[in-house]
């Protein structure tokens, strides 16, 4: 059993100094936590859940930060880590796309819009750029799955 | 009558792409084809949807492409022309043609 720690602080202030120590014997005898041990605890549960608040708030900062550091280029040239994401593009035309999408980027977008929303376009763009040849490499893959399970393999 | 090989087939977006490169002439590579689908055909896009038709056609022999210059907007990266071949002209006259053959008689309320 655990005492409210408010109703034990306010019942031992009514106590005197030889009550207080009948009493939390008594409590030990009954293996029942003394009113100390339950203000301790109280506080080292809110200290707990406060830090946790702390951590939380800091990784949410740190996330919004990073992605905010991925959209936004230091200078007017287009986000460097959406260039990862277009390696995808096979070699035949990736050049040519990039250099489309950086083209409407520096001479439509960026102008227009401000760094920010250009480099959040350019982000966009590159996943819309992605989609179709990842579905068309899909459809490669799950097309020869299909052909091997119906010649019994 | 004359019967259309399966190959021969064009989907509704290879005919709007082969008909914004023939609108273009000589300017069309990429970002402006997708532009002029996006201002005529009043339809949205995206590279990746444009490249993988330019790609599908060039490889039918419908379209040939040619490298062109490299600019400083683009990154030092070359643009890549597009044109329609003769073949891809027969072809797309006779999917035109066959739209045109399938809407004779068809009343539309508010088309003409």
């Amino acid at each position: 059993m655990k005492w409210n720690s408010e109703f034990a602080l306010q019942f031992r202030q009514k106590l005197t100094a030889v009550g207080r120590a009948v009493f939390e014997r008594l409590l030990k005898e009954q293996g029942i936590m003394s009113i100390d041990q339950a203000k301790i605890e109280a506080e080292e549960i809110t200290k707990a859940k406060a830090q946790a608040e702390e951590r939380q708030k800091f990784a949410v900062f740190v996330i919004v930060l990073l992605v905010v550091l991925a959209i936004v280029s230091k200078d007017a040239s287009p986000p460097r880590p959406a260039r990862f994401a277009l390696l995808l593009i096979p070699k035949r035309n990736r050049e040519h796309l990039i250099g489309d999408l950086d083209e409407e980027y520096r001479t439509v977008v960026l102008p227009e819009y401000g760094r920010f929303w250009a480099g959040f376009w350019y982000w966009g763009q590159t996943f819309w750029a992605i989609g179709p040849y990842l579905w068309k490499g899909l459809k490669r893959v799950v097309g020869w799955a299909a052909v091997i399970k119906l010649i019994g393999g | 009558m004359e019967m259309i090989l399966y190959m021969d087939y064009l989907g509704e977006f290879e005919q709007i792409v082969m008909l914004a490169i023939l609108r273009l002439g000589e300017t069309a590579y990429g970002m402006t084809i997708r532009k002029e689908i996006q201002d005529v055909a009043k339809r949205v896009a995206s590279l990746g949807a444009v490249y993988t038709t330019l790609e599908r056609l060039e490889d039918k022999g419908f379209l040939t492409s040619a490298v062109g210059e490299v600019t400083e907007e683009r990154g030092g990266r070359a643009k890549k022309y597009f044109r329609v071949t003769g073949l891809g002209q027969a072809v797309l006259k006779k999917a035109l043609n066959t739209t045109l053959a399938m809407r004779a008689g068809v009343v539309l309320e508010g088309v003409r």
